[in-house]
């Protein structure tokens, strides 16, 4: 399974297709999900360059996608190169389905929507495995239909690139469980005050499994807002293995220095893909920089790694390998 | 005719006989004015006159300065030619053009609206290799009128290269253009339409109606 993508720019290639393949992964034939949990350039990246090696797989989008709003904003900024890369990515994943469906070579090609409680994938063999998705709830996929609906094109209004902005409620978020091992896969799902939506929902879920995770995906970037106390009580091991993918939301970068403080009161084994704090910009013309000193910064650093290996039936990771930049918060 | 002497003393003649003028082009702006010589006045004798129009053939120049009608015992045998009238233009030197040497490109989109200034999500033009960027900008650094433009979602481009003045003076420069592309037509918003139903067909949603109330 895939779970988003990103792309590696100093190899020019989808970051999870270059991993798989430098570990000898069949990417054709044994990646046999992908999911894609929203729609946002730092979760989407790449995707379809994945989705056309593995043909296999089946595609997962968030269930708050399957509507007639984000078909047009689809088809809207294709029209007018106005979602510079997350659309366009969109517009080539339909473009391998509609391929796909035509040529039949695959028994299932999706996409599968995601939603609240929904069994996404069941194996049942030596090592049986589930991957069930716990978000997007109903209210979320209503309010979807809102968000989506500002940017639809209306006549004679100006055209604009859509820009997220609400909280972040129809992500999809993932619960895994392989043997007996189980993970929580936390998206970019932020908290809201409402119980039918965000973490809160999933909390009352009533087909959610009483049960713990060991490993967590902290959710966007580590954020305040994406923070509850009853995730961390009510759905993880005590000290979990966490980690996070830093980044830069607006001008202020995540996780920041009182949300580093924060998990680490939750966890003591919290890993990140790079160090927190926004990056330095890449080397320019001399003259460039000048003009530019301090103004700009890099949204992402890089492609790091944190791998972390759990043997079946072993009650802690048996292997944590941080590569090119990741370390420990 | 035999001219042991010179029997027109007193007289001047401007004769046009295979003459060579000088016309003498007077700046731009100011009226022209033609400026005679006659070689083929008696020896020791060179008049130059100005003119408005070149004079006829065989006009005399009287002594105070104006013509008079020709004698016809002086020219009757000559011919009227057409003066040949040399013009020798001036080089016009104008100002070297402004140039722009582009030097760097990003494309922006604004995410984010404060009081005097906006926070833009970069991409780079020049090297699409490099990772997303973000940046401030302030109100005041955009063209007189621009900061209507400025909402979430608008794009722009953030240019910085040199410029070739017309003095000839190169300086470095940067430069914000918001993109200005004309609202939807109905055209358009016909033809997205058209392709999300296709996209609803393949994702197996079914068809709405809502859209058109839209347009």
């Amino acid at each position: 399974m895939v779970v988003d993508s990103c792309r590696d720019s100093a190899r020019r290639e989808a970051a999870p297709l270059g991993y798989l393949r430098r570990l000898g992964v069949d990417v054709r034939n044994r990646v046999k999900l992908l999911v894609i949990t929203h729609w946002h350039n730092d979760h989407i990246l790449g995707a379809s360059e994945v989705f056309d090696a593995a043909e296999s797989a089946t595609i997962v989008c968030s269930g708050a996608l399957q509507n007639r709003e984000f078909a047009e904003l689809i088809a809207a900024s294709a029209h007018e190169r106005l979602g510079e890369l997350e659309m366009p990515e969109f517009a080539r994943i339909l473009e391998i389905l509609k391929a796909r469906k035509s040529a039949a070579r695959t028994v299932s090609v999706g996409p599968t929507w995601a939603i609240e409680g929904r069994l996404l994938y069941s194996r049942g063999d030596s090592i049986p495995a589930t991957v069930q998705s716990l978000s997007p709830s109903d209210s979320a996929m209503t309010l979807a239909h809102r968000e989506f609906a500002r940017y639809l094109p209306k006549y004679k209004e100006a055209k604009l690139t859509p820009v997220a902005q609400s909280p972040n409620n129809v992500a999809v978020v993932l619960w895994v469980q392989v043997a007996d091992t189980r993970i929580l896969l936390g998206s970019d799902l932020e908290e809201s005050k409402n119980p039918n939506l965000g973490w809160q929902a999933i909390i009352g879920s009533k087909v959610r499994a009483p049960v713990l995770a060991h490993l967590f995906k902290i959710p966007h970037h580590g954020s305040d807002t994406a923070h509850s106390n009853d995730v961390w009580n009510q759905m993880l091991v005590p000290s979990p293995v966490a980690m996070l993918t830093p980044f830069i939301r607006g001008h202020k970068p995540l996780p920041s220095n009182t949300d580093i403080e924060r998990i680490k009161t939750k966890t003591s084994e919290v890993y990140s893909t790079s160090r927190p704090g926004g990056w330095k910009p890449p080397r320019r013309d001399r003259a460039v920089e000048r003009l530019v000193e301090g103004r700009l910064r890099a949204m992402t650093g890089g492609v790091g790694h944190v791998r972390i290996r759990w043997s079946v039936g072993a009650t802690h990771a048996t292997d944590i390998g941080l590569f090119s930049g990741a370390g420990a918060l | 005719m035999a001219q042991q002497s010179n029997p027109y003393q007193g007289v001047n003649k401007v004769t046009t006989f295979q003459p060579s003028l000088e016309s003498k082009v007077s700046p731009a702006g100011s009226a022209q004015q033609t400026l005679l010589r006659s070689p083929s006045l008696f020896p020791g004798w060179a008049r130059y006159v100005v003119a408005e129009t070149p004079p006829p053939i065989g006009d005399v120049l009287t002594s105070n300065g104006n013509f008079s009608a020709q004698s016809d015992s002086l020219i009757a045998n000559e011919k009227r030619a057409e003066p040949a009238v040399n013009v020798y233009p001036i080089p016009n030197l104008e100002p070297p053009k402004q140039s722009f040497r582009l030097v760097q490109k990003w494309r922006g989109t604004v995410v984010e609206i404060r009081d005097a200034e906006f926070v833009a999500e970069l991409r780079d033009q020049t090297d699409q290799s490099h990772p997303r960027e973000i940046s401030t900008f302030r109100l005041d650094e955009l063209s007189e009128g621009d900061e209507r433009l400025v909402t979430i979602g608008a794009v722009f481009y953030w240019c910085i290269g040199y410029e070739l003045t017309e003095s000839r003076q190169r300086k470095l420069v940067a430069e914000i253009i918001f993109r200005r592309l004309p609202g939807w037509s109905r055209s358009e918003i016909a033809a997205v339409q058209q392709k999300a139903s296709e996209i609803e067909e393949l994702f197996g949603i079914e068809n709405s109606t809502r859209a058109a109330a839209r347009s």
